[in-house]
Parts: C-alpha cells; sequence; structure tokens
C-alpha cells in the first residue's frame, strides 16, 4: 500500500471533536488496526485536538491542522495549532511536561498532562515540534505489528502471584495480624445498604519506599495475598508512614483491594500515609472514600 | 456537527431507589455540561440508592467523562450508595480500566443483570 494521507484544517470548536474522532475511526479502519486498537487510538486523537482546542487555539477564530499518514505498517498522526489559546506552550515546555508525567506515571490527571501516560501505553511513541503555524505540532505513531495484542502494563493486566511465587526476599513488607475488640466500622445503622463491616480480626501490611512498575509486583504480593485470605469481617490497615510514591497502577491496585474488601463486609483503612501520597489519593478521590488515619 | 448524546432515565418498576440512566451516542467534553445537568439531580436525591448506567449504546467517552463519574463515585460512596456500569462496549471499558475505575465501580454484562444486582444492594439477606 501506499502512503496515503488525510488532511484536516478546522475551526477550533470541541462541537467538531466527534467528526475528528468519526475520520480518525475511518482511518484506523483503513490502515487495517482491529477494532480494539482503532477504539484507542480514537480516544488519543480525541484527547490531542481536545488540548488544541482549549489550549492552544482561540475558540472559533484559530484553525487546527490535521494530518493521517498511513501505509501497510504504521499510522502517523499531527495535530498543530497556532499558538493563540490561553494556555498555550513552547515545544519545549510540552516535552518537559509529558515527559515529567510519563516518568511519574501520572494518571490521576487523565487529560491534557495524563495523555502523556494513554500515549506512552497505547502508542509507539509521541513527538512534540514547534509548528510552523505559530503554535505546537503534537503528533504519534502506531505500528501495526505492535497493535497486535492489548497493551503492556495495562492495569488489569497486572500479574498477581500467588503465594507460592511470591519472591522470597520482601525487604519492606510485613504481615501482622493483630486480634483486638470487635469494633463497629461505622456504619449507619437503619441504612438500607451495607451491614455492620469490619467487626473481625485488624491484619495490618506495611509499604515503604516507592512503588512503581518496576517493582509492583513484587511489593504488592503480600498485601494481595492478605487480601485474598482474609476472613469475612475483617479489617486489613496498610501502613503506608514510610511509603514515599505510588503510581497508578497501585492506585488501581488498591481500588480493587478495597471494592475486594467491601465485598467480604471487611474494612481496608490506610493508616499515617504521607503528603504525595495523600495528594494523589485526594486526585482521585479516594481519599474520600478509604478510611485514613493519621 | 456536536457530539450527540441521548440520555433516558427511568426508574426500575416503580423503585425510586434504582435509577437506570441509558446513554446512548457519545459524550465528551462538548455535551458533558448537559450530561452532568441530567444526572446532577439524581446525584441530589438521596433516596435513589443505585445509578445503573447502561453503556449498550455508548460509542465513545473521554477522560473529561471519566472524571465526572470518579467524582460521582466518591460523591456517592459518602452516603453508601452506588453506581453500576452496565453493557460497556471494549472501547469504554480501555478508557476504565486506564484509570482503574474498572476496579472500582461495580460492573455487569447486561442491564438485567445490572438491575438484580441493584436489588441485592438495597435488599441485603
Amino acid at each position: 500500500m501506499e502512503k496515503q494521507t488525510v488532511q484536516i484544517t478546522i475551526t477550533a470548536n470541541l462541537d467538531y471533536s466527534s467528526m475528528i474522532r468519526h475520520v480518525a475511526g475511518e482511518v484506523f479502519e483503513s490502515a487495517k488496526f482491529s477494532k480494539a486498537w482503532c477504539g484507542r487510538l480514537k480516544l488519543v486523537v480525541d484527547e490531542l485536538f481536545m488540548n488544541a482546542v482549549k489550549y492552544g487555539s482561540t475558540k472559533d477564530k484559530s484553525l487546527v491542522y490535521i494530518t493521517f499518514e498511513f501505509d501497510k505498517d504504521a499510522v502517523q498522526f499531527t495535530i498543530e495549532d497556532d499558538g493563540t489559546g490561553p494556555k498555550a506552550k513552547s515545544a519545549e515546555e510540552l516535552r518537559a511536561v509529558i515527559q515529567k508525567n510519563e516518568s511519574n506515571n501520572d494518571l490521576t490527571r487523565t487529560s491534557g498532562r495524563g495523555l502523556a501516560l494513554i500515549a506512552k501505553m497505547w502508542t509507539d511513541g509521541m513527538q512534540v515540534a514547534q509548528s510552523t503555524y505559530g503554535g505546537i505540532g503534537i503528533g504519534f505513531t502506531k505500528k501495526l505489528e505492535n497493535a497486535e495484542k492489548p497493551p503492556e502494563n495495562a492495569p488489569m493486566e497486572l500479574p498477581i502471584l500467588s503465594p507460592e511465587q511470591a519472591p522470597a526476599n520482601l525487604p519492606t513488607t510485613a504481615v501482622t495480624p493483630t486480634l483486638r475488640p470487635q469494633t463497629p466500622m461505622g456504619a449507619p445503622t437503619g441504612s438500607p445498604i451495607g451491614s455492620q463491616i469490619g467487626k473481625g480480626p485488624v491484619y495490618t501490611v506495611k509499604l515503604s519506599g516507592e512503588i512503581d512498575q518496576s517493582n509492583m509486583a513484587q511489593k504488592i504480593a503480600p498485601v494481595t495475598e492478605q487480601v485474598n485470605a482474609m476472613p469475612n469481617g475483617a479489617v486489613l490497615e496498610l501502613d503506608l508512614s514510610e511509603l514515599v510514591y505510588i503510581n497508578s497502577t497501585f492506585i488501581g491496585n488498591l481500588a480493587g483491594w478495597y471494592r475486594t474488601i467491601q465485598q467480604k463486609q471487611g474494612s481496608l483503612r490506610l493508616l499515617h500515609a504521607t503528603e504525595p501520597v495523600k495528594e494523589i489519593l485526594t486526585l482521585v478521590g479516594l481519599i474520600n472514600v478509604i478510611e485514613m488515619v493519621d | 456537527m456536536p457530539t450527540t448524546a441521548n440520555i433516558t432515565i427511568n426508574s426500575v418498576e416503580g423503585n425510586n431507589a434504582i435509577k437506570v440512566i441509558h446513554v446512548a451516542g457519545e459524550l465528551d467534553e462538548s455535551n458533558l455540561p448537559q450530561f452532568e445537568s441530567a444526572i446532577t439531580p439524581i446525584m441530589e436525591d438521596k433516596s435513589v440508592k443505585v445509578l445503573i448506567f447502561n453503556f449498550m449504546e455508548l460509542k465513545f467517552m473521554n477522560s473529561k467523562v471519566i472524571g465526572f463519574f470518579a467524582y460521582l463515585y466518591t460523591t456517592l460512596s459518602k452516603d453508601k450508595r452506588r453506581i453500576i456500569f452496565a453493557s460497556y462496549n471494549q472501547t469504554i471499558h480501555d478508557i476504565l480500566a486506564l484509570v482503574g475505575l474498572d476496579k472500582l465501580v461495580d460492573s455487569a454484562p447486561t442491564l438485567d443483570v445490572a438491575i438484580q444486582d441493584a436489588y441485592k444492594l438495597i435488599n441485603p439477606e
């Protein structure tokens, strides 16, 4: 297949988002991406279009320039703005923001800067450059050969180690079953939903250091093991006093533990979370959901 | 050609504690304010204990919409009220999974299962 090019020049207005996504879907389908991947890449296009309109352009006055190029191997997408928007950045500034959020895996901000992680997971690379139209040109490449299976490092694909698989050296975690007098966990009386929960034994797991993709499986194995093993009505306390960094995949696991424990009529408490961890929990709203103890 | 979404809200068999919100079309930042306007009254009505979002005909939502659902989840959770996502497709699942919302919010493969789950939530044995 010879390289095909589709170019769109359109007024900066989010009302055109649907049309841009539709064209993107047609392009990715023509390039032979699976339906699942067409959906993922459409989202990336949508995020880039939204950013170009909101931050890089003057609504209804600026033009946005979109280019799709594809052949039998890959697709390349680029969008350029005129840089007249309220929060326009230079290419260098935007590169720095993306790089900062890439390395932090900061999924808590899922638009704009969170685009960094979406792009990292779902594309083969992003490019940022100064545009001849005055603003920024930003784009991505995706090869067909890299789109033949679900993306790597997606939170739902994280391997959960069984007790037999857990590595022997777990220097920063400890599981301490602690029996305490049964105490109702504050469930409202007379409420049609829920019942008295968390009246059983209390288990404590300490997490410390930094948790990211490089050590996720090792760090969380004791917690997952404890969540699976604890009886109905039990309490799991996570001691976070020495935990200084968590990434979005950990957040996904935390949400999963919370839900499993709820289903067991138990309770999850987070003890002594450090400020950086509290900040992330606040951003995703989990601080309002999971009991925090200072 | 603004993004369009059709939103219909029903109670389940006259049971006001469970609301089903059928969302068809696409949701993004351009029509999110209208979506929020439709959902906010239900969110503020504390007699509604379970909100079921039927996504069978929802083709797309972006990160801004996810942010609203995350806010909705945390707001309702304070009063022990719940959300169930029903019948979402791969695209919707991917973005929910990206931020971990699929692990936080209950989901059901079909609307019927979601309604059964909702009854169990408001009438625990």
